[in-house]
């Protein structure tokens, strides 16, 4: 510990050096600002008295551990772009050190294999509003500053800081005591956040396009709040939920008035809209019922089989125009209201792609209504109940025939309303847009993001959407980055980002009943201590 | 008639390369109960070893063109190593850590695995982004074909080369497995994990020849697709990889026999697809895939457990 303390202040003073030095990206001092803030946490990590229990040694060991990643990175890119080691700055190289000392010394002299405490406080009712509302200004700050900038060197250090910031109060055990705070002080939170949402797109009056990312992650985060029904709720895996996508797409492009396929014909998207939702429904339970039988891994591949034959048929067939896809598909109109033009409020203009954003609010908020009341109704608990296990709810007298077929209809219904926007947002309609990557890409939002639990589909599904438009940079190696990171998130938090607590205890536990017992064997130890 | 017995003798080709593919599938799953998605992409990996191994390496051994004898064992074992120590690999580090998990969690994963399989193949092979070409015929197996019906039924030396190392491979695979004290020791394991674990069987060590095996043979199946089809694609694990494991579950997943069976009875039923379906304008190659799906669909919805029943061990 005394080892750790004398070594680590080092560091610390070390950083400001850097400031003279000639190492950041293109001449900005963004990355030097934020291992200077890392650099500071770690100070305060190790100054401040922390409750007894907390795991310090390794919230340090994680920021440390950054610090190095970080600077690490910017040393390999400094490196390629100045074209050797000789331009790198002595700060580079201090803080390098410093921060692998740190990391060194964290791992070496404290203990960092206690297992993390979660802190448990309670305070007045306003000092917890403050709070709260602090904490979300802090983030807002930092989302916004991330989504906004497009210099990736940028992105991907304020990215890692907040990675490693969030680990290390985890570590700690402060997370958790936020977590509850949060769910206490849930309005006080959600309001902020829906009205800056709303707010947005007035904000962004030159450049439409993080407004078009916007709309189209709305446009996700409401599939994947339909796959959580499916997957998260009632335990069924689909691998093929693109397909309802896709085939919501594709009808909304055929009727919604593509102009070559059927001579000009032309079908208000409202009641397109309408016609397809009960379709959809429909095509949920045809495409369901086959597969009651069958579950877990089984049902994974049939799901996935499905949604193979759907595409290929898109691929094939004549009305879809095959690989080419259906093309020239008109914008949005309900009733007078045009979504392909502008519209001025306040003195400010809402774009096209605002107007759609707006929609897809609407349509996102409907379903996070609709899905969290029933999920606290009887027919959520039987979701739930047959996803623990389906001999019991059944012998229990949960009709779990119709209670699946259900689930599968209202999957369904969410995917193709959210589908049929999709093809009008884009404006055209191709079979690459409904493939598997695209199911494992919705999928993989809810289980990001934390299964059964509405905040974390969407923050899943906001992520992925996003995180590829700002890692532009690795254009070629993005698919290979989610590959990586789906192992990742399986092996050290697989409950997801936000897991809903029952999730959380489900996979902490082993053995768990996520999708079926686990296989034979006796409980793991090592996981169930955790 | 000749045309029937040529979409025969092609099915069985193709259906000995599934077959080759759904043994992995179906090993790993007797034993361990995951669906492995990456196994198809160890197959993709490993037409590309050959590949590699035919362009960049053998062309350095002095082997002069045409020594078939040598140069084509060569490119199996190197393709299997490769395939061999990827399956270890995958084992060791994506499934093994998980194996307690809920059975969403090793599923992932192993979509995961397959993404980054399939993406560091199309960004670190040369040409990789494009569908690389295996050499031309007869530069790595004798040209030439059986004719039958005057000319109307041909059947390549290679389409018989395929075959038999398919089926050598099923023969050594049951000897091994019914005949030895590891194969005995991987039945046991199937058939109850923990009884054999009180045993003494080191299961680890099993898990991880059953991931070896199971890779070798995607290994071979893999330059043998190279082979038949003379190129190879990035992306081409993904739909070998669904084949296989429906020849695996047309055989009754877990069944080693069964999966063989069901891999050339997939590849016989998709290629009189192509030729005889009906309704007509979903005949020919484009709709081959559609109807190995629909046939996947079909048997997991009326016979989930296979022809065979499921889980019994050889």
């Amino acid at each position: 510990m005394a080892a750790a303390g004398s070594a680590l202040p080092w560091t610390v003073r070390l950083v400001p050096h850097f400031q003279g030095q000639r190492l950041s990206l293109a001449g900005i001092d963004g990355p030097r600002q934020f291992t200077l803030i890392l650099a500071a946490m770690v100070a305060v990590a190790i100054a401040v008295p922390l409750p007894p229990r907390a795991a310090r040694g390794q919230g340090i060991f994680a920021l440390a551990l950054g610090g190095v990643v970080i600077v690490g990175g910017n040393v390999a890119w400094e490196t390629k772009q100045g074209g050797g080691f000789g331009v790198l700055g002595l700060g580079i190289w201090l803080a390098l050190g410093g921060y692998a000392v740190a990391t060194f010394s964290a791992w070496k002299f404290m203990d960092v294999s206690r297992s993390p405490v979660p802190v448990e406080w309670e305070g007045p009712a306003l000092l917890e509003v403050a709070i709260v509302l602090a904490t979300l200004l802090v983030g807002f700050w930092a989302v916004y500053d991330l989504f906004l900038f497009d210099e990736a060197g940028i992105f991907l250090t304020l990215l890692a800081t907040g990675i490693v910031t969030g680990i290390a109060l985890n570590r700690v055990g402060f997370l958790p005591a936020f977590a509850t705070l949060f769910t206490k002080r849930r309005w006080v939170a959600l309001a902020p956040v829906f009205v800056l949402l709303l707010l947005f797109p007035l904000t962004q009056q030159t450049n439409q396009y993080p407004v078009r990312i916007l709309a189209s992650a709305a446009l996700f985060a409401a599939a994947a709040l339909g796959l959580n029904v499916v997957v998260g709720s009632a335990g069924l895996l689909d691998l093929g939920y693109i397909a309802f996508f896709g085939i919501g797409g594709y009808l909304a492009a055929i009727f919604g008035g593509h102009l070559n396929t059927v001579n000009n014909f032309h079908i208000p998207f409202g009641l397109v809209f309408l016609m397809s939702c009960s379709l959809a429904a429909f095509a949920g339970v045809v495409l369901g019922a086959p597969t009651l039988r069958l579950r877990g891994d089984y049902l994974a591949i049939v799901t996935l089989g499905f949604g193979e034959i759907v595409r290929r048929v898109m691929e094939n067939f004549n009305l879809t125009h095959g690989n080419v896809g259906v093309a020239d598909i008109p914008e949005l109109s309900l009733g007078s209201f045009q979504f392909r033009a502008s519209h001025a409020v306040f003195g400010r203009t809402i774009s096209s792609f605002a107007n759609y954003y707006y929609l897809e609010l609407l349509y996102l908020l409907a379903i996070v209504f609709v899905v969290s009341r029933v999920n606290r109704s009887r027919i959520g608990r039987a979701w739930v109940a047959i996803r623990e296990d389906e001999v019991a709810a059944s012998a229990m007298g949960v009709n779990t025939i119709a209670i699946k077929l259900l689930v599968f209809a209202v999957g369904a219904f969410f995917a193709w309303g959210a589908g049929s926007i999709f093809v009008h947002l884009n404006t055209n309609a191709t079979p690459d847009s409904f493939s598997f990557i695209e199911s494992v890409t919705v999928l993989a939002m809810v289980v990001l993001g934390g299964m059964g639990n509405l905040g974390g589909v969407v923050l899943g599904a906001v992520l992925l959407v996003v995180m590829p438009e700002k890692l532009r940079f690795f254009q070629e190696q993005r698919l290979l980055l989610f590959g990586a990171a789906l192992i990742i998130m399986m092996r050290f938090r697989p409950e997801g980002l936000i897991p809903s607590s029952r999730r959380r205890r489900e996979f902490r536990e082993g053995g768990g009943t996520a999708m079926g017992a686990a296989p034979g064997g006796p409980v793991d130890p090592s996981v169930a201590g955790r | 008639m000749p045309e029937l017995l040529q979409q025969l003798a092609n099915g069985t080709t193709k259906g000995a390369t599934y077959a080759l593919v759904a043994l992995g599938y179906t090993m790993v799953y007797g034993i361990i109960q995951l669906i492995n998605f990456a196994h198809g992409d160890v197959f993709m990996v490993g037409a590309f070893a050959g590949l590699f191994f035919i362009t960049y390496v053998l062309p350095h051994t002095g082997l002069a063109v045409g020594t078939y004898a040598v140069s084509l064992p060569l490119t199996f074992v190197f393709a299997m190593a490769v395939c061999a120590s990827l399956g270890v690999i995958l084992e060791r580090f994506a499934y093994r850590p998980l194996r307690n998990a809920p059975r969403l969690a090793p599923l992932i994963t192993a979509l995961g695995a397959s993404i980054v399989l399939e993406q560091s193949v199309r960004n670190f092979y040369p040409g990789g982004t494009r569908q690389p070409r295996f050499p031309p015929r007869g530069s790595l197996f004798p040209e030439g074909f059986f004719s039958f019906y005057n000319n109307r039924l041909r059947v390549p030396y290679l389409w018989m080369f395929i075959v038999a190392v398919a089926v050598v491979m099923m023969i050594g695979l049951l000897t091994f497995i019914g005949r030895t004290r590891l194969g005995k020791a991987m039945r046991a394991s199937a058939q109850d994990r923990d009884a054999a674990r009180l045993m003494g069987i080191d299961i680890d060590r099993i898990i991880m020849i059953t991931f070896i095996i199971g890779s070798s043979l995607a290994a071979i199946g893999g330059v043998l697709t190279g082979m038949y089809q003379r190129q190879v694609d990035f992306f081409m694990g993904f739909g070998a990889g669904l084949k296989a494991f429906t020849a695996a579950v047309l055989g009754g997943i877990g069944n080693i026999r069964g999966a063989m069976f069901g891999g050339f009875l997939l590849g016989m039923v998709e290629s009189l697809a192509v030729a005889y379906a009906y309704p007509r304008f979903m005949r020919g190659q484009s709709w081959q895939d559609v109807w190995a799906f629909v046939v996947l669909v079909l048997v997991l919805v009326f016979r989930p457990t296979g022809l065979f029943g499921e889980r019994v061990a050889v």
